[in-house]
């Protein structure tokens, strides 16, 4: 037996353009609250409680929070890098590729025993001793440690280990970030993130504890969220050990909320502000990936970043790239509705052709879209096929991907799913596929899960 | 109607799991538990009913798992009623215990033990909660098929077969036997004030943290409660776990008082036999038959030699005390304070008496008066309400003197029934003319009070003259013929000197109070008394 789910309000910070909103259970505006550029994400929840939105009955806070860069990063950490593979991958050594600049703010670097084969079987044992050798070089001279692990998306044993044994020697005060945490194919590209997400931890630490402060002093039972490049969501908690994470939020939302405005479940949106205009797509909660990965201070990481394209207004041939773009991003079978938001959608000459949606409270569009914020879990990985065939591996591909949407925050019984793509790997001795999947859903709310009646 | 469902809370209460922890979603036990199942993947727990609890083997899910949150998650969205997985040597993730607050799905750490067992452990209970009942109710039944030796028996047995402590408290909500802590938490609630009331029925008091159930014990169903039966209810038993142990409290309070009314029939037997033998004694003191005088023997009761007869009294008993059992009470305050004595109910109360070789004193009844009085003060202090009193009789010789000494001891209990005092004992000596006007005599301020009275005729006649003759018309019932016969003057004489009398006098001889006064003042003017000051 089940009883109606009390309306619980999702409260969205749009931490860059200071605009906050609740939404109630059926998508109405509830409170909204316009700050001034510059305020804190904090301080712009703030003032929406002020307002009066129902602090009680607040299920959860999904915040934008501006992105952190290691240049504009004042508290950037020193990093101590490991990593596990010795002697299959010494080759390309960490931080190759790093500018001098850049790479000065690692401490310890070093490479140790360990790793596995591309089928998870242990490729050398992992070398304890020199992990915890590592460990106390780091002692009281790093901030956050990065440590990679050669296939530790096939089988994260080792990194999970001399992640406990580093936790162990290093307090755990000390946060430590595995590269398995990112879903990429490359070692460098993994460990790059991992890295980099180790030297801003402080910062994001400063950043989610200001806000999860705000929550705690006015919405003690809802929980606090931070929304992803793609507009879906990050627990707070994992929010800490992955600021690369919820870089280009601002932009991911708004595409989100954008729709959500316009009452679309895909649109083309084109933000507008005064010196520029960005199109991208969202298709049925999810941002089409650009298929090349983020480059953050010049550093190539794992993340995939969404396609967008990025046209300045003080471009002579503005019109006609707009034009362009918004042919490029409706290049798909199906005509997609066009919106139009943004702090200055009216300045936009009329498109020939194209009548766009222009919803009312255009400029809450990221708020919004963070409020509405779905979780998501993908998977991109090479998928080695054993006795049990193709299917066996889509299984599992899938079923990681919707694991991944769980431990995000999903409702399993709501979950889509992206079609499996496949590309099947001829230049390998195995038969293996690369598998990319995407799971996502609304989030599960606590009035779902209380419903059963004695 | 919603079939009767158990809480995990409930099933956790039973004690079926030998160690276990309560890691995360505390606020989830009320929930209602549909099946116990065995877990094999994480997977299928959102396929589980709602309101399952699934049990992990550590071999499937351990507690410090990383899919353990992935587990809360999918339990938290099928509506089950909790996870149940081994403990590890690893600490549970914090994290992982607040996403279980958070989705209230109670997390339960057990050590390694099969989780086929765990199920087959509570599935029963599940299935059947009658059945936990049942248990507790069959095991009340045949512990109490005989009644309890004693009340430590009872609460013993009863807390063994409930598992939660118990406390037996009588009717004024003072400790009998049992848990004290139990009997600690009642006296917070005002509940205990109430225990002596009429009507007594099983009620269900919170005090504190805990519910405590209160069952009185009547030995006649109609009448008040003789003792109250407090259980401290465990958190199980709420809902269809309750009624069983309501019932099972019931069947004990039922025993329990079979044991009591086998009490007070035994000592009401001893009782009878022990006033028809003194009825007898007291009809034909001078004729015993032999087989009177050998049950009194084997009674311990003397024949021979001077006796003192003591009667105690009920003045005024709350509707609480029980008088059947004061008797029993009282014969163990006297032995107490040193009189080991077996009381004999009479119709007016108790009477016994003590027995010596020789006569004591009878003008000095002190111990004996005393150590009655403290044993009376004893016992109501143990009744709040209760007034007793108690009359001592003279001493005297032989069989025929138990009569007489118990006669004297009924008139005296008369006079300290008059008074208002608590545990009043009065000696039948001490209430005689003789006695009284000792005491008053006794006191040197009001012989002064006396001579001041009398000092104008002093003053007008030395000699005495008119004293002597104020005090032998007042003897002689203010009679002046019979005054002039006593003193040997003429009836005018005597006249002429009382009128003189009566002017000199501050005081007036119609009034009763006066002549009194004066005729104490006149008797006591010319003795010699020597003061031991």
């Amino acid at each position: 037996m089940t009883r109606p789910a009390e309306t619980r309000l999702r409260v969205g910070v749009d931490g860059v353009r200071a605009r906050a909103v609740a939404v109630d259970g059926e998508g109405r505006l509830v409170a909204v609250h316009r700050g001034r550029r510059g305020d804190s994400p904090a301080r712009v929840l703030d003032a929406l409680f002020r307002r009066g939105a129902g602090t009680a009955s607040t299920d959860r806070v999904v915040a934008i929070l501006p992105d952190l860069t290691l240049a504009g990063s004042a508290r950037r950490a020193r990093v101590g890098v490991l990593r596990i593979g010795a002697p299959a991958a010494t080759a390309v050594p960490p931080l190759a590729g790093w500018t001098t600049e850049r790479a000065s703010l690692a401490g310890p670097v070093a490479m140790v025993g360990g790793g596995h084969e591309y089928d998870g079987r242990v490729a050398a044992p992992l070398d304890v001793p020199a992990v915890a050798a590592f460990a106390r070089t780091c002692a009281g001279k790093v901030d956050a440690i990065a440590l990679t692990g050669v296939n530790a998306l096939e089988n994260p044993e080792h990194e999970q280990l001399a992640a406990a044994v580093i936790a162990e020697e290093l307090g755990p005060d000390v946060p430590v970030v595995r590269g398995a945490e990112t879903e990429a194919l490359g070692l460098l590209e993994r460990e790059n993130t991992a890295v980099l997400d180790a030297a801003l931890a402080r910062a994001a630490r400063a950043h989610i504890d200001e806000l999860s402060a705000s929550v705690r002093g006015h919405a003690p039972g809802a929980a606090l969220y931070l929304v992803r490049g793609d507009g879906t969501v990050l627990p707070a908690l994992d929010g800490y050990r992955h600021a690369t994470a919820w870089r280009g939020a601002a932009l991911g939302g708004l595409l989100h909320g954008a729709a959500r405005l316009a009452g679309v479940p895909s649109a083309i949106v084109v933000e507008v502000t005064a010196d520029r205009a960005v199109v991208g797509t969202t298709i049925d909660g999810l941002l089409p990936d650009s298929g090349l990965p983020r480059e953050i201070d010049g550093v190539r990481t794992g993340l995939r970043a969404p396609r967008l394209t990025v046209i300045q207004r003080r471009d002579a041939a503005f019109t006609g790239r707009l034009h362009a773009a918004l042919a490029r991003a409706g290049g798909g079978p199906d005509e997609l509705p066009v919106v139009l938001v943004g702090e200055a959608p009216d300045d936009l000459p009329a498109l020939p052709g194209i009548a766009p949606i222009r919803p009312e409270d255009g400029d809450l569009a990221a708020a919004f879209g963070a409020a509405a914020a779905e979780a998501a879990g993908s998977v991109d990985r090479i998928f080695w096929q054993g006795t049990g065939g193709g299917q066996d591996s889509v299984t599992r591909a899938r079923m990681l991907a919707l694991d991944a949407a769980l431990r995000a925050g999903a409702d399993p019984r709501k979950l889509r799913e992206t079609p499996v793509r496949e590309a099947l790997m001829t230049y390998v001795p195995v038969p293996a596929a690369r598998l990319q999947v995407t799971a996502v859903g609304p989030l599960l709310e606590l009035a779902d899960v209380a419903a059963v009646e004695p | 109607m919603a079939s009767p469902s158990v809480t995990l809370g409930q099933l956790l209460d039973l004690g079926l799991l030998q160690r276990y922890e309560v890691l995360g979603g505390e606020s989830g036990l009320r929930r209602p538990v549909r099946v116990v199942v065995v877990g094999s993947t994480v997977h299928e727990i959102s396929e589980l009913a709602a309101g399952s609890v699934v049990v992990f083997g550590r071999e499937q899910l351990a507690l410090d798992d990383l899919a353990m949150d992935l587990a809360i998650r999918r339990a938290g969205s099928a509506g089950l009623s909790g996870i149940i997985a081994a403990r590890t040597s690893r600490q549970v993730p914090f994290v992982t215990r607040r996403l279980a607050d958070r989705f209230a799905l109670p997390l339960i750490g057990v050590d390694d033990i099969g989780p086929a067992g765990v199920v087959a452990a509570f599935d029963p209970y599940v299935r059947a909660p009658e059945i936990a009942g049942l248990r507790v109710l069959g095991d009340a039944a045949r512990r109490f098929q005989r009644p309890p030796a004693n009340a430590n028996a009872l609460t013993s047995s009863l807390a063994a077969t409930l598992g939660e402590p118990v406390a037996l408290v009588d009717a004024e909500s003072r400790f009998v036997a049992g848990d004290p802590a139990v009997h600690a938490l009642l006296g917070t609630h005002p509940a205990a004030d109430e225990l002596g009331g009429p009507h007594p029925v099983a009620v269900t008091v919170r005090a504190g943290e805990a519910d405590i159930l209160l069952q009185p014990v009547q030995v006649d169903p109609a009448g008040l409660a003789v003792y109250w039966i407090a259980v401290r209810l465990p958190g199980s038993a709420a809902g269809v776990l309750l009624e069983p142990v309501r019932q099972a409290v019931a069947i004990a309070a039922l025993s329990f008082a079979v044991h009591v009314a086998g009490d007070a029939v035994r000592s009401e037997r001893e009782n009878r036999r022990r006033s028809l033998l003194l009825n007898e004694i007291l009809e034909q003191p001078g004729d015993l038959g032999r087989r009177t005088a050998e049950r009194a023997s084997a009674l311990g009761w003397r024949l021979a030699g001077w006796h003192t007869a003591v009667q105690v009294q009920v003045s005024h008993a709350p509707s609480s005390v029980r008088l059947s059992a004061l008797g029993t009470e009282l014969e163990e305050h006297l032995a107490e304070h040193g009189l080991s004595v077996a009381l004999v109910e009479r119709a007016e109360g108790w009477v016994f008496w003590s027995t010596t070789e020789a006569e004591a004193d009878a003008g000095d009844p002190g111990p004996l008066t005393k150590r009655v009085a403290a044993a009376l003060a004893a016992a109501e202090a143990e009744h709040p309400g209760l007034r007793l009193c108690a009359g001592v009789g003279g001493a005297h010789a032989g069989t025929a003197g138990i009569g007489r000494s118990a006669d004297q001891a009924r008139q005296a209990v008369l006079l300290a029934r008059t008074t208002r005092r608590p545990a009043t004992v009065e000696h039948i000596d001490a209430v005689s003319t003789r006695r009284l006007l000792a005491g008053w005599y006794g006191s040197a301020p009001l012989r002064g009070a006396a001579a001041d009275l009398l000092a104008p005729l002093q003053d007008a006649d030395p000699s005495g003259e008119l004293v002597r003759t104020l005090r032998c018309y007042l003897d002689c019932q203010s009679s002046a013929k019979a005054a002039a016969t006593v003193l040997g003057v003429h009836r005018n004489t005597v006249m002429q000197r009382m009128e003189r009398v009566a002017q000199l006098l501050p005081a007036d001889l119609d009034e009763p109070d006066d002549r009194l006064a004066v005729h104490l003042a006149a008797r006591a003017v010319d003795v010699q008394w020597d003061d031991p000051a």
